[in-house]
Formats: structure tokens, C-alpha cells, sequence
């Protein structure tokens, strides 16, 4: 019976995942430029990938060990990822959306360039 | 930073305890023989590297124990917010967007903490951390909501930053 609860559990924590890295793609699709797709992509993935990998183990048993480990890992390295990958776009020239209102970082890395 | 170092005792034992548990996590059907040869890499490995582990040796246990039961909840509930607040932006036909770069100040001294503060800001609704500069965090922020420095924090940090003040002091 627990154990038929709990595989259960981890088919609706799948389904969740799965939905959630659906969304992270369309948004990835949909949104105007690279800084707000990262928003969606860090997000909805970090969600997703934790929510299907701890619903793995809860499913296989064995496995629900290693899928928490797994999941800390992921909770603690996705943000550090993006930080990294929207820094340097930045200063490599990537602009971004032309809405965007204030800039204040541009200020920042201008200050840094002049000083060069 | 400005906290004293542990001694080198204290920093050798945390190493030695912080890679028992992670042996035992990923030899994980428990066995005894398992764990005796997990205790003697632990001991010879933690000689090699507890100087580059950490600083403040067993305060740390301490610091997870705050992670665990006091950090965790808090951070998975502003996970699920942030992942319907996408969802929200995303599935909106409209897409109702207004980004933009804002700055916002920490009073978190230690550089872990920092660490610890923007990759929690990432995971939370709307915001990005892009770079750091002393105190201060510059984030993308999906729907800006205020340009000032204070009130972008308190909006932006508030909830982490007590908990991190607490688990960093």
C-alpha cells in the first residue's frame, strides 16, 4: 500500500517535471532576449529536473537515495551556471531586449571599460 | 571573513565527517565493509584537503542544520512561486514583460554568504543575478517592480537575508 502511494507519488512529481521543462523550452521560444530566456530556462529547469528526478526515485526505490543527492547537486549549480553565462554575454556585447528599463549594470561595465 | 579561523583540528574533522556521509550517500545499500573503507579514505583523504575545504571547520554541521530546516522550506516555496510566476509569463499571450537591470544592496559580510544570497535570488520570482561588486548584487528582473536601491533589497533579498544573516554569523 506505501509502496503504491508512493509510486504514485512519483508518477504526479514526473508529470509536474515534465510540465515544468515544457514550459521552461516555450518560454525559452517565445521570450524576446537572452537574459529573459535564461529567467525561464534557470527556473523552470531547476524545478523540473529536481521534481523528475526526485519522482525517479521515489518510483525505483533504490534509487531515491542517489536522486536527492542528485538534486542537491542540481539546486546548487543551475544558479551558478546562469549568473555565469548572462555575465559574460553581457560583456561580450550581447544587448539586450530593447525594453528594457533601467540599465543600471551597463553604467557599471562602461566604468569598467573606460578604466581599461 | 572578518571571523577568527577555526584550528586545524577542528577544519580536519569536518573534512572528515562532510566526505564519511558523502561515501555512505553513494555507496549507498548500506554494508559495514562499505563504511570501514569509507572511514580510511575519509581520515587519509581529509589529511590531504581539509585546508582547502573550509574555514570555519564544525560551525558548518551547524550552518546545514539551518539549511536543512529552516532555509529549505523557504527556498522551495519561492521556487514554486517563481516557476508559476514564469509559467504565468510564458503561457500569457500577451506576454506582459518589463525587464530590467536594477541594483541591490547586501549587508551579508561573508563572501560565502553572498554566494549563498545570489544564487538564492536567481532561483526566486523574476530575477537573475548577473554580477557582484562589494555589497552591492546587480540582477535582471523580469517585471521591475522598483529602481531604488533600499526598496528593490528589501523586495528582492529580504526574506534570505535574515535566514543567511543567521546561518553566517
Amino acid at each position: 500500500m506505501v509502496d503504491l502511494i508512493l509510486g504514485w507519488t512519483g508518477v504526479v512529481l514526473v508529470f509536474i517535471g515534465v510540465f515544468f521543462l515544457f514550459l521552461g523550452a516555450l518560454g525559452i521560444f517565445r521570450l524576446p532576449d537572452l537574459f529573459n530566456r535564461l529567467q525561464a530556462g534557470t527556473k523552470a529547469t531547476t524545478l523540473g529536473v529536481v521534481s523528475t528526478t526526485i519522482g525517479v526515485g521515489l518510483i525505483a526505490k533504490g534509487w531515491l537515495v542517489f536522486s536527492l543527492a542528485l538534486a542537491i547537486f542540481l539546486l546548487m549549480t543551475n544558479p551558478i551556471s546562469s549568473h555565469a553565462l548572462g555575465r559574460a554575454s553581457y560583456r561580450a556585447g550581447v544587448k539586450p531586449y530593447k525594453g528594457t528599463n533601467p540599465d543600471l549594470y551597463a553604467e557599471k561595465v562602461k566604468k569598467e571599460s573606460d578604466q581599461k | 571573513m572578518e571571523k577568527a579561523e577555526a584550528s586545524s583540528i577542528n577544519r580536519y574533522f569536518y573534512a572528515v565527517v562532510l566526505y564519511f556521509f558523502l561515501w555512505i550517500i553513494l555507496t549507498y545499500p548500506f554494508s559495514i565493509q562499505e563504511w570501514e573503507a569509507g572511514a580510511a579514505i575519509a581520515f587519509t583523504a581529509s589529511l590531504l584537503s581539509y585546508k582547502e575545504l573550509s574555514i570555519s571547520g564544525l560551525k558548518n554541521i551547524k550552518r546545514i542544520g539551518i539549511l536543512l530546516f529552516w532555509y529549505l522550506p523557504v527556498f522551495i516555496r519561492e521556487l514554486i512561486k517563481a516557476n508559476l510566476h514564469v509559467a504565468g509569463l510564458v503561457l500569457n499571450p500577451k506576454m506582459p514583460i518589463k525587464p530590467g537591470f536594477v541594483k541591490i544592496k547586501t549587508n551579508l559580510k561573508s563572501p560565502v554568504a553572498r554566494v549563498w544570497l545570489a544564487n538564492s535570488i536567481t532561483l526566486t520570482p523574476g530575477t537573475l543575478s548577473v554580477d557582484i561588486e562589494g555589497q552591492y548584487i546587480y540582477i535582471h528582473w523580469i517585471t521591475v517592480g522598483s529602481t531604488d536601491v533600499e526598496h528593490a533589497s528589501e523586495e528582492i533579498a529580504g526574506s534570505f537575508e535574515k535566514i543567511l544573516e543567521v546561518m553566517f554569523r
